[in-house]
């Protein structure tokens, strides 16, 4: 009752995933197979592989230059679950975990 | 004659020096940044060539066409518009692969281009070199070179934009982009179906159909609403996009991009001679420290504290010397005018007394601005935002609401035209709610009034900074409570592009403080001095008139109840508009600690923070103005408010100047930013009342200790 209630009236995000969860997760987020770029480490680099569809403004992040093939490397993670900073095509940009999680990367940078 | 004038839109993405660019092409001054997005609105100077002079438009930066954000809306407006005779699109050479990106959606438009590569300087010292003529050929552009920091290669763009003007036909066309065989076969195929339908859309058939192929919201539902006409052309779009996707299987807006970017990268290898060094070293650095996980945020509120730390103590000095030249020249106009004593009076209480007190600030003011403009320019305001995401995400607003916050302290009206970069409207909407509660510079002079009145010189910074934090406290709440209610909606997006730190040139800092000053100027030459006019109508009349209660209309009650005065010139005070205004909110506001005095000086406030301050000095010096004659003003007004409040009244009429009552202009420019009277006026009432709530409690608190 009290979780309900919460999601309803005092949470920003509420979580649409069917475990109840009181915050938007990104546990949750992660159904389908694959590492995540929301997942490396700082310092890595790793290639995207597939942007998940999951709404429209998705797109903006091909359109920035996140398009499959290309090297992405992490280079600063905000604590508590902030946004990253990664670097793509030789400029920065912070994007939110939330966003990140859409991201299908592969860790091996030196294969196509 | 200006109908007449021949037009070219300036182009780019953000932080390519678009801005700085448009300065030199027209001598125009306008804001310079560093944050993606300050050119919100389009602007437009005019060119002189040695030719005819060429009207120039500043297009806000976007990083590409047809999305959903209300820069893109504006620009692909005007490139659809045919008004525009050649595009001038400025990129970033060093960041060629996805400024071009840009630049390739713009063959659509059919007009002549001349790319313009600025900070060509960063590029060489980078070692990238390119192969200019193959690069022309490629794309079918003329290319520029150009360092706007330097002013380099300015010239030769004149020239160039003469020879588009003058000979249009001759400039070559930028090619259409190909995606492959496939997908042109699609995008032409809905082109000529489009052409045949019987209402023609304002954006080119091209790029129309690349959107509907794209699946882009907005164009489909513009076709879908129209008539059964459409219907076999969305059918097809639907039959295209289907079997496209298929194909490549990825949706057809990442392949698209995703060819847009091969075409990119193609064309880069085969112009871009380089022997590239790391030339992110420095931005690496610094943003080891500035962004680093723990040392981020108090390095961050070390920053903000320097800069208010920066604007008191410095400034303190300079504010003396401006209100001893005021006192001066009150003095000086009082002697000359000694025989009329009505002019006397208006001149040198309601005007001098008025718009003096005010300019009195400036120092404070231009030194505030000038910390902001230079956070700004460095290219630390989107650290910023970055840092502080978590934390505005969790009070339910955006990063990118923390700069138009940060701006909020300068002044609310430009912070919540700034607010125009957040994409969600349920965000920027919360965002413009909660814009007035950061304390704005106007109010900075009631609250250096009464902290250097009222308590002592080493508290003076710390409380100043506390109220600051209090005005985001409650701001934090609000936003918080509102989005949870009110502004239930999606998140947006939240990527930010963190442009490489840079020296900011001190011209363009310069220009900015000078600009925003002049603003605020503006502001007290005209709205306040008009404000100190009528405070001054208001204090002054009705005159000694006992006897005609009836015509003084609402107020004939009140004057009735007023005090038998003792002498003639407080009797004139206590009777006026503006008193009997302040004694009317008396009962309530006793409650919080503020007498009629400062009641009536927040009638002023309403047309300007900053009147509250000379209302208060009306007040306060208007019946004793001849006693005072070595020390008139604000020295005075400081006596008077030491011996008239308490610290703790101090407080909670601050508390009260901080939350409630926005000024007319943050009225007007909220119902203008929202559409909506209703907006604008529940905000108005909602703060009044938490202003008045929070000056309550804080006086009862205080009493009750």
């Amino acid at each position: 009752m009290l979780r309900y209630w919460w999601r309803l009236h005092i949470s920003t995000r509420p979580c649409r995933c069917e475990h109840g969860c009181l915050c938007d997760c990104h546990r949750c987020q992660m159904s389908g197979e694959g590492l995540r770029l929301n997942q490396l480490p700082v310092g890595s680099e790793a290639r995207i592989m597939e942007i998940v569809p999951h709404h429209q403004g998705l797109s903006k992040l091909s359109e920035l230059g996140l398009t499959p093939g290309t090297l992405v490397s992490v280079r600063k993670k905000a604590p508590f679950g902030g946004p990253i900073i990664v670097c793509v095509r030789e400029v920065l940009l912070a994007l939110r975990l939330s966003e990140a999680v859409h991201i299908i990367v592969s860790e091996s940078p030196n294969k196509k | 004659m200006r109908e007449s004038m021949p037009t070219i839109a300036l182009l780019g993405n953000p932080n390519c020096g678009k801005t700085t660019i448009f300065n030199l092409l027209t001598g125009a001054r306008q804001h310079v940044g560093n944050y993606s997005g300050v050119t919100v609105d389009s602007k437009s100077g005019i060119i002189r060539t040695d030719a005819a002079p060429v009207k120039l438009v500043d297009l806000p930066g976007i990083y590409r066409l047809g999305g959903n954000a209300p820069e893109e809306h504006v620009v692909t407006k005007v490139l659809s518009s045919g008004k525009v005779q050649a595009i001038v699109n400025v990129v970033d050479s060093t960041h060629l692969d996805r400024n071009l990106y840009l630049t390739l959606q713009l063959w659509h438009f059919n007009l002549p281009v001349i790319l313009v590569l600025n900070m060509n300087d960063e590029a060489e010292s980078a070692g990238i070199e390119f192969d200019i003529a193959l690069m022309e050929k490629l794309l079918g552009v003329r290319v520029i070179r150009t360092s706007g920091n330097k002013g380099q290669g300015i010239v030769a763009l004149k020239r160039a934009i003469k020879q588009v003007i003058s000979h249009p036909r001759l400039f070559p066309r930028l090619k259409p982009v190909l995606y492959g065989e496939h997908e042109d076969e699609a995008i032409q195929e809905i082109a000529h179906l489009l052409q045949e339908c019987p209402e023609q859309d304002m954006e080119p058939d091209s790029f129309i159909a690349e959107k509907l192929l794209e699946g882009d919201e907005e164009f489909t539902t513009r076709f879908e609403a129209r008539e059964e006409s459409n219907q076999a052309l969305m059918e097809d779009v639907r039959q295209l996009r289907q079997r496209l996707a298929n194909d490549t299987g990825m949706p057809l807006a990442v392949t698209l991009a995703d060819r847009r970017y091969g075409v990119i990268s193609g064309l880069i290898k085969a112009v871009q001679i380089s022997n590239r060094k790391t030339q992110l070293l420095w931005t690496d650095r610094i943003d080891s420290v500035a962004t680093h996980r723990f040392f981020g945020i108090p390095l961050f509120l070390i920053a903000m504290y320097l800069v208010f730390y920066l604007t008191f103590t410095v400034g303190d000095p300079l504010v003396q010397m401006m209100e001893k030249f005021f006192n001066l020249l009150s003095d000086g106009v009082s002697y000359l005018l000694a025989g009329s004593p009505m002019i006397q009076s208006v001149l040198c209480d309601g005007v001098i007394g008025g718009v003096g007190g005010v300019l009195s600030f400036v120092p404070t003011i231009l030194i505030l601005f000038l910390c902001l403009a230079l956070l700004e320019a460095s290219g630390y305001m989107a650290r910023a935002a970055f840092i502080m995401d978590r934390f505005m995400h969790k009070m339910g607003l955006h990063g990118k609401s923390f700069i138009p916050m940060l701006i909020g302290f300068g002044c609310t009206v430009p912070a919540i035209m700034a607010t125009r970069s957040i994409e969600s409207k349920s965000d920027r909407f919360a965002t413009i709610f909660i814009l007035p509660l950061m304390s704005c510079g106007a109010r900075l002079p009631i609250f250096v009034l009464f902290i250097s009145a009222l308590f002592p010189s080493t508290m003076q910074a710390e409380l100043l900074w506390g109220l600051y934090l209090l005005g985001i406290i409650i701001a934090v709440c609000t936003a918080r409570l509102l989005k949870s209610t009110l502004f239930k909606g999606d998140d947006e997006l939240f990527l930010l592009e963190l442009p490489p730190y840079r020296m900011p040139s001190l011209k363009n800092l310069f220009l900015l403080m000078i600009q925003r000053a002049w603003m605020y100027l503006k502001k007290a030459g005209t709205i306040i001095l008009f404000a100190s006019l009528v405070l001054w109508v208001l204090n002054t009349f009705p005159q000694n008139e006992n006897q005609s209660p009836s015509a003084q209309g609402t107020y004939s009650e009140l004057n009735s109840q007023a005090e038998i005065p003792v002498s003639a010139d407080t009797a004139q005070l206590q009777q006026s508009y503006s008193a009997q205004i302040g004694r009317f909110f008396e009962p309530v506001t006793q409650w919080a600690g503020m007498d009629w005095r400062t009641n009536s000086a927040l009638i002023g406030a309403l047309a300007a923070k900053e009147v509250f301050v000379s209302q208060l000095g009306i007040l306060y010096s208007t019946p004793d103005v001849d006693d005072t004659d070595e020390e008139g003003g604000n020295a005075f007004l400081t006596q008077a408010i030491r011996a008239n409040y308490t610290p703790l009244q101090g407080l909670s009429i601050m508390v009260f100047c901080l939350i409630a009552m926005p000024c007319m202009a943050t009225f007007g420019i909220v119902r203008k930013e929202t559409g909506s009277w209703a907006f604008a006026i529940s905000q108005s009432l909602f703060l009044d009342a938490l202003g008045l709530i929070m000056a309550i409690l804080v006086y009862q608190f205080g009493l009750f200790i």
